[in-house]
């Protein structure tokens, strides 16, 4: 890249512009996936930060929380092979109304005392003890302290605040915990016969869990794969996909278009390196290598960038940046100028060598 | 070193028709010689040059570089590429010099197209600015050096990688007489030193006193003109 690198250094103008522009999509493509990330995580982050490897639902459920009803008999199978890190759990939607009569949606989580899930005694004891709610973390923000008494509304039961536990939303709903027998008297009343939605299993010793399902007449997911369960998941995630495909189409044809003006403009010197010896694999590399370096800055500005604006959104709209979806975003754009450019390197082959003669450069 | 070309013939489509530029045209030049060769605008001086620089295969006929033909097939463009990086060193109108490239990287470039830039390359391309008279603006780009500057830096990245066949068409045509002069000097010279073969095309017929022979390119083929003395 001998003349590569000479040419970036003394036309810095005009591969600044269409560094910009790089930049800019690079931004909009990192910004736009932090959001829809974000937005994505709201569905399912306080599925994410429980410690569970695994869920068993109901075949056929879709791994949908609500569709979803086992009992104690799918449950023996798990117990036994896995002890307390098998635990039963109930998932609902619920209103709550606080004592200032404002409703809150939760997404109530039931599950019984011993289970892995209640991480501490005090979870513990807050399960065993008289019926009551566990909030997630971001609820003590709304003003709610322990000790008020909210009222789920449908079964119009009261329940004392026992106190904040693990952050995070499912389904856009924050995530609140009760114990599995509280749970089941709000969905399903008296009568509920051991129901809940799903098996919560951590799985540390690589237990075969296909072999228990089987035996159990439950179907194991892991735990990302059961985000699909989530309310809106897969409706947020196509349009996150479509999204990011269309910047990169978009970044791809502003590239190839830049490459290919740029390469006319150079005829005169692709010609010359010609006439001087070059062969067309030396040609190539050195405008591809040029091109590559302007992407791989100017990418790399626009994710710091969009990094930047993350921060700053952060506490006002879900914004989630992770390093592996920046870091393929990123590679995805970098590749798709490459693949844009390749329209023009037809162009850099058939340039003859004796253009040097006619034109100057 | 010889270069042969023999029976070339030329051929461009012209609209419906075609034109012959170069017909039965046969040039031999001998290692150490400097050829001249005069023709009127359009005669196909520059075409002649491009088939004998390797940098457009003729129609017909055969170009041979030390008896070896080749213009039969038998090259790949890669090959043909790495030749003309090897033994045709080239020289035109308007210097052609890399707007991004000081003086001493013009020559620089010509060793890094064959992976050869190293201390003994930087040594010869500061050696070489030396000869033509330009070591003290090595370090500035084209646009700030004057027309025979850059011709002279030109010059010089033509003999970067010792040709054995020195190409120039009309590397004089946008100085004045006596820079053109001094240029043709150098060419000459440069030369007859290394024992390259030279084929200089110029339309000034005082810079023609530093040629061996003078060719006239005349409906697409050679023939004798006035040797130098004459003029
Ligand atoms: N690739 C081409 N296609 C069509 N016509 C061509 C092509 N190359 C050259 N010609 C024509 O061939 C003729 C000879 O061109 P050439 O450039 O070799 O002339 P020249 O002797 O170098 O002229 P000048 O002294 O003006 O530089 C011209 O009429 C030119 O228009
Ligand atoms: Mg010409």
């Amino acid at each position: 890249m001998f003349l590569a690198l000479r040419d970036l250094r003394t036309a810095k103008g005009r591969f600044a512009l269409v560094g910009g522009v790089i930049v800019l999509v690079a931004f909009l493509s990192a910004a736009l996936s932090g959001l829809a990330n974000g937005l994505v995580d709201d569905g399912i982050s306080g599925l994410r930060k429980l410690p569970l490897t695994h869920l068993a639902f109901q075949p056929g459920s879709d791994a949908n929380f609500s569709r979803s009803m086992l009992n104690e008999t799918n449950l023996k199978p798990w117990r036994d092979a896995l002890g307390n890190d098998a635990s039963p759990l109930g998932v609902s939607f619920f209103n709550v109304r606080t004592d200032q009569g404002k409703t809150l949606d939760v997404s109530l989580f039931g599950t019984d005392p011993q289970s892995f899930l209640a991480h501490d005694q005090r979870a513990r004891d807050a399960l065993a003890g008289k019926p009551g709610i566990v909030l997630s973390s971001e609820m003590a923000e709304l003003g709610i302290e322990v000790g008020d008494t909210l009222t789920v509304v449908g079964p119009d039961v009261e329940l004392p605040v026992l106190g904040f536990t693990y952050g995070g939303t499912y389904g856009h709903a924050d995530i609140a915990f009760t114990s599995l027998e509280t749970w089941q008297n709000l969905v399903y009343g008296p009568n509920s016969k051991g129901r809940f939605s799903a098996v919560a299993i951590r799985d540390r010793q690589n237990h075969d869990l296909d072999s228990l399902a089987k035996e159990s007449g439950t179907q194991v997911l892991t735990k990302s794969e059961s985000y699909i369960g989530s309310p809106g998941f897969k409706a947020e995630t196509s349009t996150m996909s479509l999204i990011r495909g269309f910047l990169i189409v978009i970044a791809s044809l502003v590239v190839g278009a830049f490459f290919t003006v740029w390469t006319i403009q150079r005829t005169g010197q692709i010609g010359l390196l010609k006439a001087l010896g070059a062969t067309n694999g030396y040609v190539v590399r050195d405008a591809l290598g040029q091109l590559a370096i302007i992407l791989v800055i100017a990418t790399g500005i626009g994710v710091l960038l969009a990094s930047g604006a993350g921060v700053i959104v952060s506490g006002s709209a879900p914004f989630r940046m992770t390093l592996s979806s920046v870091g393929s975003s990123a590679l995805l754009l970098i590749a798709a100028g490459m693949v844009g450019s390749l329209v023009a390197l037809r162009r850099i082959t058939s340039i003859p060598p004796d253009t040097a003669l006619r034109d100057s450069v | 070193m010889n270069l042969e070309l023999s029976n070339i013939g030329v051929t461009v489509a012209d609209g419906e028709a075609t034109l012959d530029i170069l017909h039965e045209l046969d040039l031999r030049v001998d290692a150490g010689e400097v050829v001249a060769i005069v023709g009127e605008s359009g005669s196909g001086k520059s075409t002649l040059v491009a088939t004998t620089g390797l940098l457009r295969a003729p129609t017909t006929g055969s170009v041979a570089i030390n008896g070896q033909a080749v213009n039969d097939g038998s090259l790949s463009n890669k090959e043909i590429a790495r030749l003309r990086h090897a033994e045709i060193g080239l020289v035109f109108q308007s210097a052609n010099l890399f707007p991004s490239l000081t003086a001493m990287e013009q020559l620089e470039l010509v060793a890094h197209l064959d992976g050869s830039l190293n201390a003994d390359a930087r040594a010869r391309a500061a050696d070489l600015l030396e000869r033509v008279g330009m070591s003290h603006r090595a370090s500035q780009r084209p646009g700030r050096l004057s027309g025979g500057e850059r011709q002279r830096v030109a010059l010089a990245r033509a003999l970067m990688n010792r040709p054995s066949l020195v190409l120039a068409d009309e590397p004089t045509a946008s100085l004045d007489a006596s820079r053109g002069r001094e240029i043709m000097a150098l060419l000459a010279e440069s030369g007859r030193e290394s024992g390259a073969a030279t084929v200089i095309v110029t339309h000034a017929p005082e810079q023609l006193a530093h040629c061996d022979r003078v060719l006239r390119l005349e409906g697409g083929r050679l023939r004798d003109a006035l040797i130098p003395a004459d003029v």
